[in-house]
């Protein structure tokens, strides 16, 4: 047991450390996410006819910002797969299960730890009115922080193809983030969309992140939180279990 | 002689665009869903305007800035890796290969808004249809300063993350800060700098020379004037620029 977690911890060590790497990466991100809500947020604001709009987008902005850093696991793996670094983990002196949880929790974590400027900048903009609440809401975020990794995973595991992930990644992106609450509430959606953005994990933690602020939340944070873990352990699982098939005998191309 | 030279590197530069098929991809995705989610629901939020009409020739202008914005990735790569010692060993003079470049990054912009371009046509009122005559013309001087202005970048900076994060920043910063999303009324209420950027930002008259014509059928000549000025400075100086680094 004790190796178990002694691996494990050093399995997600590494892909914390992994982060370094991306200075520039998260820099931009988070100028990104700065100017989402500095320009964009603040001049749709003027326009809209939801009141406090800014503060409703700017939560939501951070959980596509945390969405979209979750995401990034794929990439790694892949570029892991493509310069045969995927090999080089397999001749470690780690259980193959192990070395994959670790992944999968790594990517959770790291993606919460590169949020961490846009998050301190949404509760300083927003204010925190009982710090209970929002760690509650905290735990939705953290759900789908894992969930999301291991959607990447699955998706990188299944596709084994740079370019296939490339795109597949760039379509989710560009639909799941607009089928949600993240930029506005569904009461203005269309049914069809709203239909949609009901099953979608972004509006729950959305929601659940806003309602943990103290601002209007169309979800019950009960059943979002419940969601959000069905997700995270629905893709944590098949993450895994493919991710594990799939790494061995090469076919990475 | 010359313009035959010029076009065989127009040909390699818009084929080697089709090799991007999995970015374009990626960028499709995300300007339909931008038309056909976020614009429609946004419509929906917004009473002072008709959004949906309002905002599809600016993601047509945000289309081509991006896909105009591709040749300074590839003028980058070439420059760090010294690729430009095959180009120049082709009997081409430096000149005709770097018009050829420069016209094939606007020509790319040409392509790949041109499917949005009709869309934004089918759902806008057209009250002129003759200056629609006028539209092709505006957004090739707005490609080629968009890629004059890559080439520039490219040209500037050397290091590849640096180009990068370069190209990210100025792109944020372009697209937020001008009236592709929301009309320039708006900037009055934002803080000074931000307004003057926008102001000053090409994309902006691009974004309302654009609808101007779509939508009220007419054309502010000023914006032309000022949008012209900025390709020709670009153009000028990112053409030197790049000189100056492939004799190197």
């Amino acid at each position: 047991m004790r190796t178990f977690i002694d691996h494990l911890v050093l399995v997600v060590e590494r892909d914390l450390r992994m982060l370094l790497q991306y200075k520039l990466f998260l820099v931009l991100r988070w100028l990104w996410f700065f100017m989402q809500v500095v320009i964009f947020g603040l001049a749709i604001s003027y326009l809209v006819v939801v009141s406090d709009y800014i503060n409703y987008y700017a939560a939501g902005i951070y959980v596509a910002t945390l969405y979209s850093t979750s995401m990034f696991i794929a990439f790694d793996i892949q570029e892991e797969a493509e310069h045969g670094v995927v090999d080089y983990l397999l001749s470690l002196p780690i259980n193959r299960r192990v070395l994959i949880v670790g992944r999968a929790i790594g990517g959770g974590l790291r993606s919460i730890l590169a949020t961490l400027p846009p998050l301190i900048f949404v509760l300083i903009m927003i204010g925190v009115r009982d710090i209970l609440t929002l760690l509650y809401a905290s735990i939705g975020l953290l759900l789908l922080s894992f969930g999301m990794a291991g959607l990447a995973i699955t998706i990188v595991s299944v596709l084994k193809s740079g370019d296939k992930v490339d795109i597949l990644l760039g379509a989710i992106d560009a639909f799941i983030i607009r089928l949600s609450t993240v930029f506005y509430p569904r009461a203005f959606m269309p049914p069809y969309y709203s239909a949609i953005s009901v099953l979608n994990p972004l509006t729950h933690a959305s929601e659940l992140f806003r309602w943990g602020l103290g601002l209007p939340s169309e979800g019950d944070p009960i059943f979002s939180l419940f969601i959000l873990l069905a997700f995270m352990l629905s893709m944590t699982t098949v993450g895994i279990l493919l991710y594990e098939r799939r790494m061995e005998g090469g076919g990475w191309t | 002689m010359v313009s035959s030279n010029i076009i065989y590197i127009i040909e390699r530069d818009v084929r080697q665009f089709f090799k991007y098929r999995w970015w374009m991809a990626g960028l499709i995705s995300m300007n339909l869903a931008d038309i056909f989610i976020l614009a429609i629901v946004f419509t929906n939020l917004i009473q002072r305007l008709k959004y949906f009409e309002f905002v599809l020739p600016g993601i047509v202008v945000l289309a081509l800035f991006a896909s105009a914005f591709t040749i300074g990735r590839e003028v980058s790569i070439e420059i760090r890796r010294k690729i430009h010692y095959y180009i120049l060993s082709l009997p081409f003079s430096d000149w005709e290969v770097i018009l050829g470049r420069v016209i094939a990054g606007s020509i790319r912009g040409l392509i790949y808004s041109s499917p949005l371009l009709l869309l934004a046509l089918v759902f806008s009122p057209l009250p002129n249809t003759i200056l629609l005559l006028a539209i092709p013309p505006i957004l090739f001087i707005l490609s080629l300063g968009i890629s004059s202005l890559a080439i520039f970048l490219a040209t500037v900076i050397k290091n590849f993350d640096a180009y990068i994060t370069m190209r990210g920043l100025l792109y944020f910063l372009l697209i937020f800060n001008s009236t592709v999303f929301y009309p320039l009324s708006v900037f009055e209420r934002l803080p000074q700098p931000i307004y003057y950027i926008a102001v000053a930002n090409p994309i902006t008259h691009a974004a309302d020379l654009l609808r101007d014509i779509l939508q009220q059928g007419i054309i502010y000549m000023d914006r032309l004037l000022y949008l012209t000025l900025f390709s020709m400075i670009f153009l000028l100086v990112s053409s030197f620029l790049y000189l100056k680094a492939i004799r190197q």
